[in-house]
C-alpha cells in the first residue's frame, strides 16, 4: 500500500467504514509508516476540535435539509444499468423467469384454446352425410336436403 | 335297440329337420336376394314420383316433401317442394357431380360427391351387410298404389331390428324405408306418395347448366375421402387417437380432412354395410355450438361432453388431451359413448 493510498482511505478508516481487509491494511501501514500515523493524528485532532465545536444540537437550514435530501435520494435511485444488474441477481432473476414463463404458458393456453373458431354441430352433421352418402341407412332426398342447406354458410369458392 | 316311441320320435324329428332348415335357408337366400335386387333397382328403372321423408330427433320431428325423377342408371332431379326454407330449390345429380339451384339466391352450387362419398355410385356391397345382418321377408301389403313385400334387416350381433324397406314387387325399388333406434322406436321413414314408374325422361331435364343470371358456386367444403388413413394421420398436425373399441361388425371405411375456419378437422368414417358414424377430431378444445337441438351433458369415460340429436343424426361431443373429439352417426348415445370412452388422447 502506498502513502497516497493510505492517506485517501484515513477518513474512512478512522470512522471504522472500511471493510476488513482494506482496515488491517491500513492498520499494517500506520505501523511502519511515520508520515501517515501523522496525517492521522491530525485528522483525529481535527475531529475533536468539530465535535467540541458543535457539541450543542443545531438546527439545519430547511433549505439545506432538503437539498441533502435531495442529494440522498439522486444518489440511492440506480441508473438503468444497475436496475438491471439488480433484477438479474438469482435471487430475483429465478422466481421471476418461473413467474414470466408460466404467465406465457397459461396466456398462450388460454389464447390458443379461446381464440379457435367453435365449429357448429349442424356442419359436423353435414360432414358426416357428405361422406356416408353412399350408406344404405337414409334416404338420398332427405340426405341431399341436409347437405344443400345453408348454402352460403359451406361455399367457400368460387367454380371453375 | 331304441325303443319303438322313441325311434318314431327321431324319425320325425329328423324330418322335421330336413323340412325346416331348407325352408329358413331358402327363405335367408331369398330375403338376401330381395335385398340386393332392391338396392340395385334404380340403376335400372326410371320412375317419376313425389317421396316424403320424417326424421324424429327426440320429441320433434323434421320433413321433406320432395319431387324426385329419375333415369336409369344414374340421372336425379330433386325438386323440394317443403319444408319451406327449402322450397323451390332443385339439385340435379348424375351420381358423381351435383348442382344445387337455388333461384332465391340466384346461385348454382356444385357438390362433387365422387370425392366424398366414393360408393355413391358403386354397387351395395351386400357381403358386408349379409356378415352382421339377416334378412327377414315379411308379409306382402300394398303402398302408393303397388304391390310390395317388407323385407327386415336384423341385427346378427344385438338382435334388434335396424331397419325395415318395402320392395316394389314388379320392379324392386324400395318404395318404403323405416329405420329404427336401439329401443325399437322409429328414427326415420320415407315413403312413396305416389310413384310412376317406367317413365321415359328427357336427357334434358338431367342436364348439369347454369341458367343466365345465376352463378356457379363450390360448396361445401368437404374433404375428399381416402382409404390411405395412415398417410392422413401422418399429414395431420396434431395426434389422432383412434377407438380401440368399435361396436360388432364395424370397420373403418375411410377418412377425409376438411378446414373450416382456419381449423383442420380430421375423420373417420365406420361401418357396419348398414350404419355409419364419423369420429371427429380437431386442436380446437371446444365444444361445438348447438343452432337447432339443445344438447344434453354425458360423461365419455372421464370426460365430460354433451349429446344432441341433430337432423336424425346421434351427435356426442366432448374435449380430452386439448382435442375435441365429436362423433356422428346413426347410433345409440350409449354405443357412441362406449366408443369415445376407448379413445384416449
Amino acid at each position: 500500500m502506498t502513502c497516497q493510498h493510505c492517506q485517501e482511505l484515513l477518513t474512512d478508516y478512522q470512522h471504522g467504514e472500511l471493510d476488513a481487509a482494506s482496515d488491517a491494511a491500513i492498520y499494517a501501514h500506520l505501523e511502519s509508516c511515520a508520515q501517515c500515523r501523522e496525517e492521522l493524528a491530525a485528522q483525529s485532532a481535527l475531529s475533536q476540535v468539530l465535535r467540541a465545536t458543535f457539541a450543542s444540537e443545531l438546527e439545519m437550514p430547511t433549505s439545506v435539509l432538503a437539498g441533502v435530501r435531495q442529494a440522498v435520494r439522486r444518489e440511492r435511485a440506480p441508473g438503468l444499468i444497475e436496475a438491471l444488474r439488480a433484477l438479474l441477481r438469482p435471487v430475483v432473476l429465478a422466481p421471476t423467469a418461473a413467474a414470466i414463463v408460466l404467465a406465457v404458458g397459461v396466456v398462450s393456453y388460454v389464447h390458443g384454446t379461446n381464440s379457435a373458431p367453435q365449429l357448429s354441430a349442424d356442419y359436423f352433421v353435414q360432414q358426416h352425410v357428405a361422406h356416408t352418402m353412399d350408406s344404405q341407412s337414409g334416404d338420398r332426398a332427405w340426405n341431399a336436403y341436409l347437405l344443400t342447406s345453408n348454402p352460403d354458410a359451406t361455399a367457400n369458392a368460387p367454380a371453375h | 335297440m331304441l325303443p319303438r316311441t322313441d325311434r318314431a320320435f327321431f324319425f320325425l324329428l329328423t324330418l322335421a329337420t330336413l323340412l325346416v332348415l331348407p325352408g329358413a335357408a331358402l327363405a335367408a337366400q331369398d330375403g338376401r336376394s330381395l335385398y340386393a335386387q332392391a338396392v340395385g333397382a334404380d340403376d335400372h328403372v326410371s320412375y317419376s314420383g313425389t317421396l316424403t321423408s320424417v326424421v324424429y330427433e327426440g320429441d320433434r320431428a323434421a320433413s321433406t316433401v320432395a319431387r324426385i325423377e329419375h333415369k336409369e342408371p344414374n340421372s336425379w332431379r330433386i325438386w323440394y317442394l317443403a319444408p319451406a326454407d327449402a322450397y323451390g330449390r332443385m339439385i340435379v345429380s348424375n351420381e358423381s357431380l351435383t348442382y344445387q339451384y337455388e333461384p332465391s339466391l340466384s346461385k348454382v352450387f356444385s357438390h362433387d360427391w365422387s370425392q366424398t362419398a366414393p360408393g355413391v355410385a358403386e354397387p351395395v356391397n351386400i357381403a358386408q351387410v349379409e356378415t352382421n345382418y339377416s334378412f327377414e321377408v315379411g308379409p306382402a301389403t300394398s303402398l302408393a298404389g303397388r304391390h310390395a313385400t317388407s323385407l327386415s334387416l336384423v341385427s346378427k350381433h344385438t338382435g334388434g331390428l335396424v331397419q325395415r324397406i318395402w320392395v316394389d314387387d314388379d320392379t324392386s325399388l324400395i318404395l318404403r324405408r323405416e329405420t329404427y333406434t336401439v329401443d325399437g322406436s322409429v328414427a326415420a321413414e320415407s315413403s312413396f306418395d305416389s310413384i310412376r314408374i317406367g317413365v321415359d325422361l328427357p336427357d334434358g331435364l338431367f342436364k348439369l347448366a347454369v341458367p343466365n343470371g345465376m352463378t356457379l358456386v363450390a360448396s361445401p367444403s368437404v374433404g375428399k375421402s381416402t382409404t390411405d388413413t395412415a398417410q392422413l394421420v401422418r399429414s395431420l398436425d396434431f395426434k389422432f387417437a383412434a377407438p380401440k373399441y368399435l361396436p360388432d361388425g364395424f370397420t373403418l371405411l375411410r377418412g377425409s380432412v376438411a378446414s373450416r375456419s382456419g381449423v383442420n378437422t380430421v375423420e373417420f368414417v365406420y361401418g357396419d354395410g348398414l350404419r355409419t358414424f364419423s369420429l371427429f377430431e380437431n386442436a380446437t378444445g371446444k365444444l361445438p355450438l348447438f343452432d337447432r337441438a339443445t344438447p344434453k351433458p354425458i360423461a365419455i369415460g372421464q370426460a365430460d361432453g354433451v349429446y344432441a340429436d341433430v337432423a336424425g343424426q346421434t351427435l356426442v361431443s366432448w374435449n380430452a388431451g386439448g382435442l375435441n373429439l365429436t362423433i356422428v352417426g346413426d347410433l345409440s348415445t350409449k354405443e357412441i359413448a362406449t366408443i369415445g370412452a376407448s379413445i384416449h388422447p
